[in-house]
């Protein structure tokens, strides 16, 4: 039997196509809509929601950053970003140079929920992140966007910031691959598989992080890596002066960055049926015996293609 | 009542309609095809018909100019509003016309086919 497509888009009609993307490191998941008929307008709330009638999902809770009417086809096409967007747009100017917004000793979660809440952000449910910065001294943001600092600091100690599809703000400690304890989300096999592509490269491979904090204060965390020649190093520097200003926390975040960035880069790609709730940052069991692919991956990016060409979902799985 | 679109007087000789489900089809590696289901084509009409005077083809050419609907009435009744995707129309080698009797005899005969999309 045919599955019937399905969708829901704030105050539009006439959907003629979907496209949803996000991905672990993207600072805010995207929808592209085009519809005959919308009364939404720039800055409006908005909610997208698309599937199968009985299994539909809401892919996306934000905000109208751009609108597009088109003659001849007088379609409209609507872009839309997550509630991050408001962190990016958002410019942290202070009224008095001499008085810019300052925190000290405070940990990273509520530094990041202090700069989400000038960008009008409130609904943040961050994890522990056992990082305390601007111990000693206060830490000073002015002259930035708000996202761009938040990302800094969420890299400084390897966490991951995203906005989930309720548009809640989460801080978590995932890394881009499957680790203990982690457990399936969802399963592809050969009879949801439309396209399929392995691949390994040693790219992003770092196996020397080097962090630079307040004056004086600096760590080093090298290993071996087993696709690198002995003694090689690929070095990442991490940069927070006036940010970490403790031995301790540079050593920590020097030692989670180690541990993040030396890893062999192994991606599949593949294109499937359209799968509903199908989010990054989840994990996916995959059983592709034809690309030698089973096992555990992590969902990196997704994209959702839904039009009258089918619904088909695309991710980026890495491990 | 006879065959009018727009309140103009057609001779309709025939009359086909077609519409259609959109069914993406999606091939997995293995096992069998997918069927996704988008809606379904609204009902195009195709009629050829037979018209009499330059006056009723003018009209009825002004409306595949025009994308305001109009009504398309058959003998069993309104077919509903229709919008004029295409007119078409050739002269006959006719020189006395007596298929309408309210116009005159020299009147042109033409073999028109429109081609028309029903409003749901």
């Amino acid at each position: 039997m045919a599955q019937k497509l399905d969708c829901a888009v704030t105050g539009t009609t006439g959907i003629i196509s979907i496209t949803f993307s996000d991905s672990h490191v993207a600072p805010t998941s995207t929808a592209t809509i085009t519809a005959i008929d919308t009364n939404l307008d720039i800055g409006d709330e908005v909610t997208v929601s698309f599937g199968y009638v009985g299994d539909s999902f809401l892919a996306l809770t934000g905000f109208v950053k751009n609108i597009e009417f088109k003659e001849p086809e007088r379609e409209y096409t609507i872009t839309c970003g997550n509630v991050l967007v408001r962190a990016i747009d958002y410019f942290i100017a202070s009224d008095n140079p001499d008085e810019p917004f300052s925190r000290q000793n405070i940990s990273a979660e509520d530094l990041i929920g202090d700069l989400l809440e000038l960008a009008g952000i409130t609904d943040y449910d961050p994890d522990p992140t056992s990082f305390t910065f601007a111990i000693n001294n206060p830490v000073q943001v002015n002259l930035t966007p708000a996202y761009d600092y938040i990302h800094f600091l969420a890299n400084i100690i390897a966490f991951t910031i995203f906005a989930d599809t309720d548009g809640t703000v989460k801080l978590i400690d995932r890394r881009p691959y499957p680790v203990v304890g982690d457990t399936s989300d969802y399963t592809f096999t050969v009879a949801d598989v439309l396209e399929a592509t392995y691949e390994k490269s040693d790219v992003n491979i770092r196996n020397k992080v080097i962090v630079y904090g307040s004056a004086g204060i600096s760590a080093i965390e090298s290993a071996s890596s087993p696709y690198l020649p002995a003694g090689y190093y690929r070095t990442v520097v991490v940069a927070a002066p006036g940010v970490i200003d403790s031995q301790s926390m540079a050593e920590l975040s020097a030692e989670y960055n180690l541990e993040l960035l030396n890893r062999l880069t192994q991606k599949v790609n593949l294109s499937v049926v359209g799968r509903t709730e199908v989010v990054p940052r989840t994990i996916a069991t995959v059983t592709l015996p034809g690309i030698g692919v089973t096992g555990d991956w992590y969902v990196y990016s997704v994209e959702h293609n839904w039009s009258k060409a089918g619904y088909i979902t695309n991710l980026e799985l890495r491990k | 009542m006879a065959w009018t679109i727009g309140g103009v007087r057609v001779y309709a000789q025939e009359s086909t309609e077609e519409t259609g489900q959109i069914l993406p089809r999606l091939q997995p590696l293995s096992g069998g095809t997918v069927i996704q289901a988008f809606g379904y084509e609204s009902t195009v009409r195709q009629i050829d018909a037979i018209i009499v005077g330059d006056t009723r083809k003018d009209a009825l050419k002004a409306f595949a100019q025009d994308e305001t609907p109009v009504a398309l009435v058959s003998p069993e009744g309104s077919l509903g509003n229709v919008i004029v995707r295409k007119f078409q129309a050739k002269r006959d080698k006719t020189t006395c016309q007596r298929i309408d009797l309210t116009l005159p005899e020299i009147a042109p005969v033409y073999n028109v086919s429109f081609e028309l999309y029903i409003e749901d």
